[in-house]
């Protein structure tokens, strides 16, 4: 669960930001909106990278509102480098467990059975640097699932991958989150493609939600919407950003 | 309309014309340093490469060097950690410009400063004796040669490491924040492995400066007990005019250069330094805990006290008699010219060699290799040929030939330019690599020779790097003491020469006061210079 509550932020000496809003446990809500309105700073405010200058913000039920990001039930995907590059594949995932992480056998145990689940069996002595752009990825879902927290936060996970690596990657998110019901929030340029993805929409602009409503009714909502301008500024979802 | 057939031909001579001339100058030197001799290079007293005073001097070089590195890399680690970890504090971006100003403060002013925290009747000293506690502090000898090496490059390499960490992506840092790496598993996990693979190439250039360094040793080694190399060599020539073991000295200087250059080109070349020139974005900063905070206390402590008891001991220096001394005024108008002589023969010889480079050929040829060849030369001469060594091969050769005066003046211009050239480049590379990406094409389409070019395009819009350029040189060369040393005989003395003869004569608060006004003279300047360069860019 996700509530910010009346949250406000100023960064620099024009941006300012205003959020107020829920999403329920187990929801995946995508988030649209044109450069510069916001969807980034929504997910740093989230993730604790940025901390409010008013308001609250509740994850899980408790107060997080002063939580360092280490804290926080969240995890953050980025559109790239989300592995460390010098390290191997299974300290990578290894830090998700802790900090500390140390290869004795429990640890390992747990570091193969998530790199099952993302397909990257035997992939544990690879250097994190070696892997394709998709490998890369899987090695972060990987460290999401031993992370084992509740919400999740998707920033354009996909948008740097080829057509049919986002389909693959796009299905194992699904899994994941049906499977640990996870709350995530997923970020991405081209709203059709989080069709089959997310129920509901968040549309951003000039520093707040602007719509806010299921996937399909802010899609058809017409030209004259913020979305339906959005759309039309661009009528071909590009493949990437 | 395309550059004439005889425009393209012209076009490599500058630089040409630069490398062949910078590299003949340094090469009579060393020709006249090891073959001038009567029975040429078979005269040298080789056995006496292993007497005991070579074996002292060699040992000396090398403990120092190596106390020096090690010190250094291990200040400057957790120096840049800290840095890197927390970027968001008041004072952050003042700490990371302090970090950058020892190594360009002459170094006889740094000598002053350090004298006055760290000498017999310094601060520390005194602060020992208000605690009671009986012990000699002395920064003559092996401690202080190291101390004032540590002075210099600690801020250095923290200034590299923390270029490295800061050139990581900023989600690499969000990431470690997020999964909790904090303290020693931070530093294990994510800090360690990206600066271990640099710290070769950062020790092998501080190694280099500090085999190379001749004033520290000079004023601080206390002695023959405790001389490198390059303190050996002006001592062979100055005092004991002794020109073969100056060049079996030089000789082994070259060795021992060559060597460490070589090993350095294999740790992956000079380290870039761009501290704080891309601050990775970070919007969660923790506030420095008390640790970082003492750590930093510590580092900006050992920087700012030395200059600021020069600042208190030159304020207190007999300023109305240091002005009523001609000789100050002398040796301010002689330093000046040769440094404004200088800045501008480096800068000019900067523009024909970054123009060659950028434009001189169309395709590769030999002659192009060649000049690619004597361009990374001239970048790292510097650091492998001493100045002295140049100094050294043209006294020899110009010892006896009239009007020395006039002679030695040139001498040390040619060679302060040569050693202010990589600074030069460094900052004229760049900024000519810019006008040509966005006007290159453009001007070779309008035919533009190449004295138009510099007329109507690089004159005007690279006027701020020139300007930079030839204040870096203008630094460089006016707290010059390397070159202008080994020519005191002959009545030509600069500011640095006229501080190290008060000092000599023991006129300490004169030494100190003139030793401040050329530091601030440098100061300002290097602000006017890193404002211009900024601009620029």
């Amino acid at each position: 669960m996700i509530r910010l509550d009346q949250v406000a932020l100023t960064l620099g000496d024009s941006a300012h930001f205003r959020f107020d809003l829920t999403v329920e446990a187990g929801e995946t809500v995508g988030v649209v909106g044109p450069s510069g309105a916001g969807k980034s700073t929504l997910f740093d405010i989230i993730a604790g990278y940025h901390l409010p200058a008013e308001g609250q913000v509740y994850l899980s039920g408790e107060d997080h509102t002063h939580t360092p990001p280490s804290g926080r039930p969240v995890s953050f995907m980025f559109q790239s480098n989300n592995v460390f590059d010098h390290l191997d594949v299974a300290t990578n995932v290894g830090l998700g467990i802790s900090p500390h992480f140390k290869r004795d056998s429990k640890s390992l145990a747990v570091v193969r059975e998530a790199l099952e689940k993302v397909g990257l069996e035997g992939f544990e002595a690879r250097r994190a640097a070696a892997l394709s752009g998709g490998e890369a990825q899987r090695v972060a879902l990987a460290r999401v699932l031993v992370r084992d927290r509740p919400v999740l936060l998707l920033d354009e996970p996909f948008a740097a991958l080829g057509p049919s690596m986002r389909a693959d990657l796009s299905s194992l998110v699904r899994d994941l989150q049906a499977a640990r019901q996870l709350t995530v929030l997923m970020i991405s340029h081209a709203p059709t493609e989080l069709r089959g993805i997310c129920e509901r929409l968040l549309f951003l602009q000039a520093g707040t939600v602007v719509q806010d409503g299921p996937l399909e009714a802010i899609l058809g909502a017409g030209p004259e919407t913020p979305m339906g301008r959005y759309l039309g500024a661009r009528p071909t979802p590009p493949s990437s950003p | 309309m395309t550059p004439s057939a005889a425009d393209r031909l012209i076009r490599p001579l500058p630089g040409l014309a630069v490398v062949a001339g910078l590299g003949g100058f340094v090469a009579i030197a060393l020709g006249a340093l090891l073959f001038a001799q009567p029975g040429g290079l078979g005269a040298l007293p080789f056995d006496r490469v292993l007497s005991p005073y070579m074996g002292r001097i060699i040992e000396f070089t090398l403990t120092q060097t190596a106390l020096s590195v090690g010190l250094s890399i291990l200040g400057a680690v957790p120096l840049a950690v800290v840095l890197a970890r927390h970027r968001r504090f008041a004072g952050r971006s003042a700490l990371v410009r302090l970090l950058a100003l020892p190594l360009a403060l002459p170094p006889l002013v740094a000598v002053l400063g350090l004298l006055e925290v760290w000498g017999r009747s310094g601060w520390v000293s005194a602060l020992l004796d208000a605690l009671g506690v009986d012990a000699r502090v002395s920064i003559f000898g092996l401690q202080g040669v190291v101390l004032a090496h540590v002075f210099f490059n600690l801020p250095l390499a923290a200034r590299l490491m923390l270029a490295h960490l800061e050139r990581q992506p900023a989600s690499v840092f969000r990431l470690a924040d997020q999964l909790g790496l904090a303290g020693w598993a931070r530093f294990r996990r994510i800090e360690a492995p990206l600066l271990l693979p640099h710290v070769p190439a950062i020790a092998g250039l501080i190694a280099m400066l500090c085999i190379g360094s001749f004033t520290i040793v000079l004023t601080l080694g206390g002695g023959p007990s405790a001389a490198t190399l390059e303190v050996a060599i002006y001592q062979a020539l100055r005092f004991d005019f002794d020109p073969p073991l100056a060049a079996l000295l030089t000789l082994m200087q070259l060795c021992l250069a060559g060597t460490l250059l070589f090993l350095l080109k294999l740790a992956g070349g000079a380290p870039e330094d761009r501290a704080g020139a891309a601050p990775a974005l970070q919007a969660w900063a923790p506030a420095p805990g008390w640790v970082a905070s003492v750590l930093m206390a510590l580092c900006a402590g050992f920087i700012i006290a030395p200059l600021a008891g020069l600042a208190l001991s030159g304020a207190q220096a007999e300023w109305s008699r240091i002005l009523a001394m001609p000789r100050f005024w002398d040796a301010a108008l002689t330093s000046f010219v040769i440094a404004v002589l200088a800045g501008l023969l480096s800068t000019a010889c900067g523009y024909a060699l970054v123009a060659t480079k950028l434009r001189g050929f169309r395709r590769p040829t030999a002659a192009s290799t060649l000049f690619g060849v004597g361009y990374q030369a001239v970048g790292s001469s510097v650091l492998a040929i001493p100045p002295i060594v140049l100094g050294a091969g043209w006294f020899l050769l110009l010892r006896s030939a009239p009007e020395p005066t006039l002679i030695a003046a040139g001498l040390i211009v040619i060679v302060n330019a040569l050693m202010a050239l990589p600074f030069v480049l460094r900052v004229l590379e760049p900024a000519m690599g810019a006008v040509e990406r966005r006007y290159g094409r453009l001007a070779d389409g309008l035919g533009l020779s190449e004295r138009r070019r510099f007329v109507r395009l690089d004159g005007p819009v690279m006027a701020r790097s020139f300007a930079a350029g030839f204040a870096f040189a203008l630094v460089l060369s006016v707290g010059d003491l390397g070159a202008a040393a080994l020519f005191g005989a002959y009545e030509l003395e600069t500011l640095p020469i006229l501080i190290l003869n008060l000092m000599g004569s023991y006129r300490t608060s004169d030494a100190a006061g003139v030793a401040l006004a050329l530091g601030v003279f440098v100061f300002a300047l290097l602000m006017v210079a890193d404002r211009l360069d900024r601009v620029a860019r």
